[in-house]
């Protein structure tokens, strides 16, 4: 039962009819719906945070207050400057609001209502992350073209004094290495949120095969791979914060590449 | 290098040839010959056009820098072809872009109002 927990956490459930429009199919599953949840608990938290501090402060407001900060001074402006950093920040914690609540709702034990199982971790799902990391792929694109005109943006990919001739060669392969790069970022992201859930998997896998071995002990069995689980568990909770902070900082990095490539 | 760019571009038009038959019937083959025929042409190109040692060096990455926007496209295509294009994945790719961009209009203000940080 606990193995089936664990795995409904990273396995989508797919629900509702298909819709097709055009070439695209729409369904929902069970990492939207917790990706919209993720969404709501983070407003909420917004919300709650703005009303502390017009009533003149709170813990709630303390703690939003620590995390723009912590956005601000440790990724935003580092990779895009005091020019554009101020003007693309909210951006940037709207992502990292959302991974962030989208990692930790997934560390919490999936309801099941009959057949549905309500929880899950939406940034496990490649689908979902890959979308987000091309919407900035595609803001990077927009707001760089915005900032110096199809010229510019094209111009920024080649290192000055380059020869004229390898000229579209370097092109190509820094513009490929962009879209690579995104690509790698959602990647990166699911592999994370994936990999704890397996391990912790594994681990508690070990009770039901080392009691199938030696029947009479098997309570005193279990307690090794519980606190090892546990321990898993604490190491899940920091690579939530840690890989909220990995998509943050090299999305605002590929992001101040494309809008400050001076910087 | 000339030679090397010449061997590189003969064994990938070879290559491409005898992929041909395939093409009607796999997409993602088809995008695969497609690469190997950019290299392909790159490669012998770059290796009868430039005469020098260094731009016989550069004949090679040229080649490989064509192809590889093409190889991008066709390792997504033979991941469709593989997986083929279920219903929730083009949905959750379409609905997670829309519904951080509905998210980010409601945060970006709540930000706003909740932050000293923000107001200065």
């Amino acid at each position: 039962m606990t193995s089936e927990e664990l795995l409904h956490h990273i396995i989508n459930q797919r629900f509702g009819p298909i819709v097709p429009v055009g070439a695209l199919h729409f369904q929902l599953s069970q990492h939207l719906l917790m990706l919209w949840i993720a969404a709501a608990f983070a407003i909420l938290f917004v919300a709650l945070a703005a009303r502390q501090r017009r009533a003149g402060g709170g813990r709630i407001a303390a703690a939003a207050e620590l995390f723009i900060l912590a956005v601000r001074d440790g990724v935003v402006m580092p990779a895009l400057g005091h020019h554009y950093g101020p003007k693309y920040l909210k951006f940037f914690l709207s992502i990292a609001l959302l991974i962030l609540f989208s990692n930790l709702l997934g560390l919490i034990p999936a309801v099941h209502i009959g057949h549905f199982v309500l929880g899950g971790t939406a940034t496990s799902n490649f689908w979902i992350n890959l979308g987000l990391a091309t919407l900035m792929y595609v803001f990077g694109i927009f707001c760089a073209i915005r900032e110096h005109g199809v010229g510019g943006y094209v111009k920024s990919f080649l290192p000055h004094g380059i020869p004229i001739l390898l000229a579209p060669l370097i092109w190509i392969i820094e513009f490929a290495g962009i879209i690579i790069k995104h690509g790698v970022l959602a990647i990166r992201l699911t592999a994370n949120m994936i990999a704890g859930h397996l391990v912790i998997f594994a681990i508690l896998g070990m009770i039901i095969i080392l009691g199938e071995m030696m029947p009479s002990l098997k309570y005193a069995i279990a307690a090794g791979p519980v606190l090892l689980a546990l321990a898993i568990f604490m190491l899940e909770l920091l690579v939530a914060f840690i890989q909220t902070a990995v998509f943050t900082i090299l999305s605002a990095i590929f992001f101040g590449m494309a809008v400050n490539p001076h910087h | 290098m000339i030679l090397v760019s010449k061997l590189l571009g003969g064994f990938l038009a070879i290559a491409t040839l005898l992929s041909i038959p395939l093409w009607s019937h796999e997409s993602s083959t088809t995008i695969i010959s497609l690469m190997l025929l950019v290299m392909a042409v790159g490669a012998l190109a770059a290796g009868l056009i430039f005469k020098g040692r260094a731009f016989g060096t550069t004949g090679v990455f040229a080649a490989f820098g064509l192809g590889m926007p093409l190889k991008l496209l066709a390792l997504v295509a033979v991941y469709f072809h593989a997986v083929g294009m279920e219903g929730s994945v083009s949905s959750e790719i379409v609905f997670a872009i829309a519904s951080f961009l509905l998210f980010h209009l409601w945060t970006s203000y709540l930000f706003q109002v909740s932050s000293h940080a923000l107001k200065k």
